[in-house]
């Protein structure tokens, strides 16, 4: 490249501030305003009951999510590519919806379905089966804006991976399971996994979906991004903040498990640098 | 393991792959399938295996009918084309995973894997990944793995297609041994002629889904019994028109067919050095040679490969290194020794007949080179050669 000095210093400088504006400083911003008042008035944000219910009700919504969308993804993107079927590009095309689809939407969907003047709304009455404004509704929309993530990251790899090392496994006399576990995890192990873990971020953090379903009863059916909200809007802002800072260290989490996730990659392809098709 | 197939047909979506393929490979033979790209060489391999299941047809395994039988339970050791080494396994572990899963006891896998790690020289390695070997060293741990559980039938795809050409040569004489001295039936896929003659105890000849032709390369080589075979193997120039029915001792084929194929090996060429090349014409009538003119001329090495016109045809041909190349344009004697006559579907070998004995040459003179006249050459050599191969099968 032989671009002048000037253009690239220019090029570097411009990159390098419109990073720190746009997501160094309110980032950083996040952990100024949560320990503004000391250690202490963060720490006793963060274990006022409340916070606590928030955080568990996240914690417990993730856990029931996660394993659907990994038995999900993995059936998914098997199914994507290693089998010709009508209607495959419809699926494909399904999965990314709830990118598509503002999540609002989706939590008003599941209201007008199970709502009390929604179509399943009398019976459930009648059957005093709460979903909307309870637990189940925000695991619902949880579900809903989480289901491409897991196959999203599988169907690349698998699609890269071919069918090779499967098909020599099996004239070597593997079956079933032991080609799964032995063949074909190992292989997409680490896709799996930041899958996984974008998957549970995304359940943790989402707001518009679980906002439209939740009620926002306190202490109740208030998840964390919904916990914030409240914080803020009662002008508590250093312990909205404290809170906040707790979904940030997830989304940083997340990036460090990227990272992670390329080095071992690399290390069994055997490349300096996981390609693209590989790690998105 | 004997192996008989009987129809077997394959279509992917439209395109019909295999059509009606049968034959049937003796226990211990090592079979080239042999062919142009794309004629379906390797789906026949894959539903061998297993790994493609077959829309008509039959596959008998010792006499045991295998068509609907998973991969698993086939016995059989497949290599792939790009190996499809396990990535994240170390070599040991991937020359023990076919043990591993039939539950052999684990000093016995060390033992078995020990066996085949010596047998491929690949000691020293058994903790490299695959990433780290060489592709030479991929196609030998591709190999052993298969071998491992002892199969009774061994598939190789295209086994030699990633490899680098300077470590080809060495890989299939040491292939070829190995698969000898373990005396397993197997059956590989090649494009590569080459490999095939000099690897295989048999060719099957695959076009466009159909089985050409089958038989040891020298029968192949001699007898083709299709124009594609007689085209395909070997270097073959076809000769259109009536121009090689009037080629001296070719008469008496005027009308079996339309065209003739004709190998440079056919042709002997008799240069005239110096002096004699202006009245090479003359010389080439004395000795019973057609004169040709020479237009194109090409260095091989241990040979000139060279490009005669005789009569408005040009006719390939070798000439020794050791001789000083004619010069272009230059008259030498050319004399054409045999034709693959063809019309449709047929092939018949034209030996040529000495003026001499016009009559007992035709009659004598049918699809069989065994049975040509008799002529001074290396090449009659080399069908006693042919005849008792295939009186060894």
């Amino acid at each position: 490249m032989q671009e002048p000095r000037w253009f690239r210093a220019v090029l570097g400088v411009v990159t390098a501030l419109f990073v720190a504006v746009v997501l160094v400083l309110p980032l950083a911003t996040v952990f100024e305003q949560a320990f503004r008042k000391g250690v202490g008035v963060y720490l006793d944000a963060l274990t006022e009951p409340d916070a606590v219910a928030a955080i568990r009700l996240t914690l417990v919504t993730a856990a029931i999510v996660l394993p659907f969308q990994l038995a999900f993804g993995l059936a998914a993107s098997w199914a994507l590519t290693r089998f010709r079927f009508p209607g495959k590009r419809l699926l494909v095309s399904m999965i990314d919806l709830p990118f598509a689809v503002s999540p609002v939407i989706a939590g008003l969907v599941f209201v007008l379905l199970f709502g009390s003047r929604g179509w399943f709304g009398p019976w459930l009455e009648q059957h005093d089966i709460r979903i909307v404004f309870a637990m189940p509704g925000i695991v619902l929309a949880t579900m809903f804006v989480t289901v491409p993530f897991v196959a999203r990251e599988l169907v690349p790899v698998m699609q890269s991976l071919g069918t090779g090392e499967e098909e020599a496994a099996a004239t070597l006399g593997a079956k079933g399971w032991t080609l799964f576990w032995r063949i074909t995890l190992p292989n997409i192990r680490w896709a799996l996994f930041y899958g996984a873990v974008l998957c549970a971020a995304r359940a943790m953090g989402e707001f518009g979906a679980v906002s439209v379903v939740s009620g926002h009863i306190r202490g109740e059916t208030n998840t964390i991004p919904l916990h914030v909200e409240i914080l803020y809007n009662d002008y508590d802002f250093t312990a909205s903040f404290a809170v906040a800072s707790l979904l940030t260290l997830i989304g940083l989490a997340t990036m460090a498990v990227k990272r992670m996730m390329e080095w071992g990659e690399a290390r069994y392809a055997g490349r300096g640098e996981p390609s693209s098709e590989v790690v998105r | 393991m004997r192996v008989e197939v009987n129809r077997l047909r394959k279509s992917f979506g439209k395109t019909e792959v295999v059509r009606d393929v049968s034959f049937t490979v003796e226990p211990g033979r090592l079979v080239a399938l042999l062919g142009p790209s794309g004629g379906g060489k390797s789906t026949i391999l894959r539903m061998l295996a297993g790994l493609e299941v077959p829309d008509g047809g039959e596959i008998r395994f010792d006499g045991r009918n295998v068509t609907g039988v998973p991969p698993q339970e086939r016995e059989i050791g497949f290599v792939f084309q790009h190996y499809a080494l396990f990535r994240h396994m170390t070599v040991f572990d991937n020359i023990a995973f076919g043990l591993e899963v039939r539950r052999v006891a684990k000093t016995d896998v060390r033992r078995r894997v020990a066996e085949l790690v010596a047998l491929t020289g690949l000691e020293g390695l058994e903790r490299r990944l695959p990433h780290q070997l060489s592709g030479g060293q991929k196609q030998r741990v591709a190999f052993a793995r298969a071998l491992a559980p002892g199969p009774k039938l061994l598939l190789l795809d295209e086994p030699f297609a990633a490899v680098d050409a300077a470590v080809r040569k060495t890989l299939r004489a040491w292939l070829k041994e190995t698969i000898v001295r373990i005396g397993v039936t197997t059956l590989f896929v090649t494009h590569d002629q080459e490999e095939a003659l000099e690897l295989a105890d048999e060719l099957m000849i695959i076009r466009d889904g159909r089985l050409e032709q089958q038989g040891t390369p020298v029968d192949v080589w001699r007898n083709p019994q299709t124009p594609f075979v007689a085209g395909f193997v070997g270097e073959a120039v076809r000769l259109d028109g009536a121009g090689w029915a009037a080629l001296p001792g070719f008469a008496a084929w005027k009308d079996e067919g339309d065209y003739a194929l004709v190998r440079p090996e056919f042709v002997d060429i008799m240069p005239f050095g110096g002096a004699e090349a202006d009245s090479g014409g003359d010389r080439a009538a004395e000795s019973g040679a057609e004169s040709g003119v020479v237009r194109k001329i090409r260095f091989c090495g241990d040979r000139w490969r060279l490009d005669v016109e005789v009569g408005g045809m040009l006719l390939p041909g070798y000439l020794s290194s050791e001789v000083e190349a004619p010069s272009l344009g230059s008259i030498v004697g050319v004399r054409v020794r045999r034709l693959f006559v063809c019309r449709g579907d047929r092939v018949v070998v034209a030996n040529r007949v000495p003026p001499a004995d016009q009559q007992a040459g035709r009659q004598t003179g049918g699809s069989s080179p065994d049975a040509s006249p008799r002529q001074a050459f290396e090449f009659e050599r080399a069908s006693v050669t042919a005849a008792s191969v295939r009186r060894i099968r």
